[in-house]
């Protein structure tokens, strides 16, 4: 069974009187395990394709299943908890909490989640250590760098062992040299945990490292440049 | 949440104020008109007194028997009688009407005695004595009147209670303040001793009765009520609230007052926590986007706000403890004089440390600040995700 199927999608935004399709009847499957780019040019539509795949929008046509579950049927609160159970998120701003430390970023997720306070502060730590930021976990994200940034956030994407990271340009904001790190850490993670990535981006080391690349242009799949056949 | 510490602080030294204010009344009506906090009168009197005086006067046997009754009350620290009279003073050249009260000196001195915030000088002269009965208290206004000074003689007219004219000679033992103008140029007060002479009984209106505190005044009305039928005694008893309508009145005015600052206060509190809980969801809409994209729920976000909320009224009630608490500590070193409106000389100002106030008004300001939150609050857990992360 797929873990994310797109069924003729389409994601209409009014704008005045005038109505834009960003999405134009995608129709996607994506696997469990997966890691996924995709690609294309500003306004094809990746954002809303992810923000759609990460039950933060709704299609206004189509059928979305999600493990298995139409997400048309879920209330709010029942996609508020699977984007926390089952969903990590990666932003290109990092969207750490400024006022909370790397530790405590970590820990929201579980927060969220209901885990005790020790358990959390227990698994954010772990991550941290994971991804190489055990000298920063008390620090502010002012005081880190951009590419330690991202990785609190991976952590933070990471702690709850979500089915899926869905990542927004995660490359985006970080200089050639961590980019590359930070690309090899999650294909890593990819490989290790079996976590499924699906990531928009730009960036041609992203692009060189996935399985599956699906372009995308004014809000319709073309064929994909390379893979399994993932794109319909 | 300066603004919610002196809004808190404001309204209780205000409060304090208040209370202060409420006490100072309630002083002046129970011992500074000397009616103290319960007064019996002969059935009947109050209605038809003035037009049968022989009728509704205590007898010497009465008063015997009412205060013996009321002696029995461990709760009365003071049982005296009192005669109210008018009539006309002169000078020998020109005359005035006064306003008279019959009171045994030495009771005078134990009702004075008592006061704590308006205890201060209100006489010139020498103090009353029931044993130089000719001795009489005169307002400075009356005193002006027919030009009297200390130790001037003057002659008192008045009515017997069988009617005829009396007239008896006084000496201006000493000058009284009066804070009441309407009064001012009227008062006379002397040794019940004069006041029987000169209306030519042995009997009195009323019994003046100090109790230990106020709040024994309806207890001991009832027992006293109930000792006085058994003992067959037809006395009607009033508490000085019902004899001095002018402390009500006056508390009435005060409580609108307070009322007012109160309100306008806690709209300031609520306006400023509206804006800073709107100020922080406005700066906090990316925030809020990430934790909703993170999995928290649209009553989480409501929580969150609401704990800032909370949060900010709890700290702001102790910083405004600490502001009240400066402010009457101020007070009480600093003794600032001012002079009440029914005071002719001035007095320390004092404002009081009242807890209740200080809890009850906490409470509400933490249940202001907390429905104040409500809007921002809603309006935070009702934005759409995507724009808010999208929010710079």
């Amino acid at each position: 069974m797929a873990l994310m199927e797109l069924r003729s999608v389409t994601k209409e935004y009014s704008l005045g009187q005038l109505t834009v399709a960003a999405l134009r009847e995608v129709d996607l499957t994506i696997d469990a395990g997966e890691f996924v780019g995709i690609w294309g040019p500003s306004g094809s539509g990746k954002t809303t394709l992810l923000n759609i795949l990460g039950l933060i929008d709704e299609p206004t046509r189509g059928l979305y299943r999600f493990d298995g579950v139409d997400t048309a049927q879920l209330s709010d609160d029942a996609k508020c908890e699977m984007r926390n159970h089952r969903l990590g998120f990666i932003f290109q701003h990092f969207n750490l909490i400024p006022v909370l430390s790397a530790l405590e970023n970590v820990m929201i997720p579980l927060q969220i989640m209901g885990r005790p306070a020790g358990e959390a502060a227990q698994r954010a730590r772990e991550r941290l250590e994971q991804l190489g930021l055990t000298a920063f976990v008390h620090q502010r994200p002012d005081k880190l760098s951009g590419g330690q940034q991202q990785r609190v956030a991976i952590a933070r994407a990471l702690v709850t062992h979500p089915l899926v990271v869905i990542a927004d340009e995660p490359t985006a904001n970080l200089d050639s040299q961590t980019a590359k790190s930070i690309v090899g850490l999650m294909r890593l993670l990819n490989r290790e945990e079996g976590t499924t990535f699906v990531f928009s981006t730009h960036d041609q080391r992203l692009l060189d490292a996935v399985d599956r690349l699906i372009r995308l242009e004014d809000g319709c799949i073309r064929l994909g440049e390379r893979g399994d056949g993932g794109v319909v | 949440m300066l603004a919610i510490a002196f809004g808190y602080g404001a309204v209780n030294l205000f409060g304090g104020f208040t209370a202060y204010m409420y006490e100072g009344l309630r002083e002046g009506a129970v011992y500074g008109t000397m009616r103290g906090h319960l007064t019996l009168f002969k059935e009947g009197f109050l209605e038809k007194g003035q037009l049968d005086p022989t009728a509704y006067l205590l007898s010497p046997e009465e008063l015997q028997a009412v205060e013996a009754v009321c002696r029995c009350l461990p709760q009365v620290v003071l049982a005296t009688p009192q005669m109210g009279f008018t009539g006309l003073i002169s000078n020998g050249k020109v005359s005035t009407i006064f306003i008279g009260r019959g009171v045994m000196a030495s009771a005078l001195r134990e009702i004075w005695t008592r006061r704590f915030l308006t205890r201060v000088q209100e006489f010139d002269g020498r103090p009353l004595d029931d044993a130089v009965p000719d001795g009489v208290a005169v307002s400075r206004g009356l005193a002006r009147l027919v030009d009297l000074k200390l130790d001037a003689t003057a002659v008192v007219l008045a009515n017997t209670v069988d009617g005829l004219v009396n007239a008896l000679d006084v000496t201006v033992a000493q000058m009284i303040d009066v804070g009441a103008s309407a009064l001012e140029d009227k008062v006379l007060l002397a040794p019940l001793g004069f006041a029987r002479s000169l209306l030519d009984t042995q009997g009195a209106d009323r019994v003046v009765l100090l109790l230990e505190r106020y709040e024994q005044t309806e207890t001991v009305r009832a027992r006293l009520g109930a000792a006085l039928k058994q003992a067959g005694l037809p006395v009607e008893i009033r508490n000085w609230i019902e004899l001095s309508p002018e402390y009500t009145r006056t508390k009435k005015m005060f409580d609108m007052i307070f009322f007012f600052v109160f309100v306008i206060v806690f709209v300031i509190v609520v306006m400023s926590v509206v804006n800073t809980m709107s100020m922080a969801v406005m700066e906090r809409i990316r925030e809020i986007g990430t934790l909703r994209a993170l999995g928290l729920k649209r009553r989480g976000v409501l929580v969150l706000f609401g704990l800032e909320s909370l949060l900010l009224g709890l700290v702001g009630g102790v910083l405004g403890m600490g502001v009240t608490t400066l402010g009457w500590f101020w007070v009480k070193v600093a003794e600032p004089m001012w002079t009440p409106p029914t005071m002719v000389r001035p007095i320390p100002l004092k404002i009081f440390f009242v807890p209740e106030y200080l809890g009850f008004s906490w409470l509400v300001m933490v249940g202001l600040c907390l429905l104040a939150s409500v809007v921002p609050a809603r309006r935070a857990a009702r934005q759409n995700v995507v724009e808010a992360l999208g929010h710079v």
